[in-house]
């Protein structure tokens, strides 16, 4: 028998003032460092309306700050798609990578910019992308829950086996629009199955803001029955929880939220996997401090993986997919290991 | 009342309930016995709402089931099943406190305390669910039905649904948990149990629903159901009657200690009416 730990509570100042920390740090790091103090006074010249005209006046505002507050938001949509599907799938492996459904999204982004050539005018509408990248997403991950959910309970062996069945089928699918792209789809295709956030700018900031706030709420408003969820579907339905709707939320929440991402900064894995299960290590299982700690620890993480990207090898940059898959793809195996110890 | 009238669930080309009508009585405790597949725990997932019937209704105080929300239903209607799937780091607490869903309230309450003392869990209050046993488990989702039907008990109303609740128990929580289940019956509270244990059955019933093949074979009071040759015929063993049936269980029969028995009173033992002889 074990006892819980007492839990940190979240209504400690200190995430949040990390968040704003490591923004702070995400903001001067890359090719062209930028000092802290040299940081603030742009900001506030900015703020007051006089932007400054110096090299790291431009780079600040017109290149850093989108790409902090994309990536910022962009992890905190990968957290909670992840968060929703553990919860959805009951299992804390459960990743929106794993089960396919970012390479689904990933999948149909490239095959729409593979054929947009040969499409009316409005299938290539900027919208579009996403919009089919959404479909791509909520198609593989539909198809994952249907095989591995049997009479309402969920067989992590199949949900495992299946989301390596889809994402095989997706690269290989993937690798044959490539033999059919030409340079500059090529270039798209490649970007995609890497990540990188260096071609966000302030719209498409704005752009995945106003989409995923509306989910961000949601999945706050989920939060009990999400806990719910957890001992079962049959369980949840006898205490009230509408459960059918609610798998059709997160479903929908998780492939909205992850699509959008993928669709602008291409696959970038494991941020799903590895933030939820932090935050459950240092908050707890319950939704109620799930939710906001897993987003702002996700708003925390991209940002800083991004600036070491933009860090290591500059002046070139390394993919961001590559480096939290780097991270990811350990602690995904240290995880595996632990649960086969447990078993 | 859960009052079912003719209900037939038919999956795929199995019918697994044949016209299937029987309800629950308030101060009463139903139990349902029948061999592996008789179609009990397909009452219990009727009863939660997580199946329709196919034909026929299920009905809560005279409206259909599925036209009341599931959380109205869950604020008098609470269900353990026999198995659980939490695999995630909550304390028994958590738990408990999640039977208050249906009624809106979160967090710690003096009903979940009591909750948590009437199943004798306040020592494991902090513990994680995950790290207990399978008992222990059990009396954890037993005490979140019992949070989650207070104010129907303190009405009088009130259905506790219970799939199994004796397996996985030691000796004395089975009995701390019949002693339990007499109580709330006798505070006004429908019980409806599955159970296999046919002594069990025998001392906690008032009334017995024996099913075989998705049909109730026989409903009615304790000793009009469980007759020898009924039983006999349904479970597909001889039984013979031991004793006669012991007068309605009473809370007080709960020894403070340890029960004591030998070795044969725990097939014979008083007030068990039942023994196997044989093989046929």
């Amino acid at each position: 028998m074990r006892a819980i730990e007492p839990r940190f509570p979240l209504w400690t100042w200190g995430l949040p003032l990390l968040l704003v920390v490591s923004w702070g740090m995400s903001l001067s790091l890359g090719a062209f460092k930028i000092p802290p103090l040299e940081m603030v006074r742009i900001l506030w010249e900015a703020f007051r309306g006089q932007p400054g005209d110096d090299v790291a006046s431009s780079v600040l505002l017109s290149l850093r700050l989108s790409r902090v507050g994309f990536g910022a938001l962009a992890g905190a949509g990968l957290a909670l798609g992840g968060v929703c599907m553990q919860a959805l799938f009951r299992n804390p492996l459960a990743d929106p990578g794993l089960m396919g459904l970012s390479s689904g999204a990933a999948l149909a982004a490239a095959a729409l910019t593979i054929s947009a050539g040969s499409l009316p005018e409005v299938m290539v509408h900027p919208l579009a992308i996403p919009a089919t990248a959404f479909l791509g997403g909520l198609f593989t991950t539909g198809l994952v829950y249907r095989v591995s959910n049997r009479g309402g309970r969920i067989r992590v062996e199949s949900m495992l086996l299946m989301g390596i069945a889809v994402n095989a089928l997706c690269g290989a699918l993937i690798g044959v629009l490539l033999l059919v792209a030409d340079d500059a789809q090529l270039r798209n295709i490649t970007f995609w199955s890497f990540g990188s956030l260096g071609r966000v700018g302030g719209t498409a900031m704005a752009g995945l803001g106003v989409a995923l706030l509306p989910a961000f709420v949601l999945v706050w408003m989920l939060r009990h029955p999400m806990n719910l969820l957890l001992s079962g579907e049959a369980d949840a339905a006898s205490l009230g929880v509408h459960v059918e709707r609610t798998k059709a939320l997160l479903v929908g929440c998780s492939c909205w939220m992850v699509s959008l991402v993928v669709a602008w900064s291409g696959l970038i894995g494991f941020v799903g996997l590895v933030i939820p299960h932090i935050t459950r290590l240092i908050f707890g299982p319950s939704h109620r401090t799930l939710v906001p700690a897993s987003l702002m620890l996700g708003a925390m993480f991209l940002p800083l993986a991004d600036g070491l990207c933009r860090t290591v090898i500059a002046p070139a940059e390394l993919p961001i997919g590559m480096v939290t898959a780097l991270m990811g793809t350990p602690f995904f195996i240290y995880l595996l290991i632990r649960r086969g110890v447990r078993a | 009342m859960m009052f079912f009238e003719d209900v037939r669930v038919v999956k795929g080309t199995r019918h697994i309930l044949d016209g299937v009508t029987l309800q629950t009585e308030p101060g009463t405790v139903t139990v349902v016995l029948g061999v592996n597949g008789a179609g009990k725990s397909s009452l219990v997932r009727l009863m939660s709402g997580e199946w329709t019937p196919t034909s026929g209704s299920v009905c809560w105080n005279a409206t259909p089931i599925a036209h009341l929300t599931p959380r109205l239903l869950a604020q008098q209607r609470a269900i353990v099943n026999q198995q659980t799937e939490l695999s995630f780091d909550f304390s028994v607490r958590d738990v408990v406190e999640m039977g208050r869903y249906p009624h809106r309230e979160r967090g710690a309450s003096l009903i979940v305390e009591q909750a948590l003392e009437e199943m004798e869990l306040t020592r494991l209050a902090s513990m994680a669910v995950t790290s207990l046993s399978g008992g222990e488990r059990r009396r954890v989702w037993l005490a979140r039905a019992l949070a989650q039907l207070a104010e129907a008990r303190k009405e009088g109303k009130g259905l506790l649904v219970l799939d199994e609740p004796t397996a996985h128990l030691d000796l004395r929580h089975q009995e701390r948990l019949m002693a339990q289940v007499r109580t709330l019956a006798d505070e006004g509270v429908s019980v409806f149990i599955v159970l296999h244990e046919l002594n069990h059955a025998a001392r906690i019933a008032d009334r017995v629903v024996l099913m075989d093949r998705g049909r109730v074979v026989r409903q009615g009071p304790t000793a009009e159901v469980m007759t020898p040759d009924l039983l006999s015929r349904v479970f597909g063993l001889r039984l013979r009657q031991i004793s006669g049936f012991s007068p309605r269980w009473q809370p007080e029969d709960v020894p403070a200690e340890l029960p004591f028995f030998e070795p044969e009173s725990l097939t014979l033992s008083s007030g068990a009416p039942y023994g196997l002889i044989s093989n046929p």
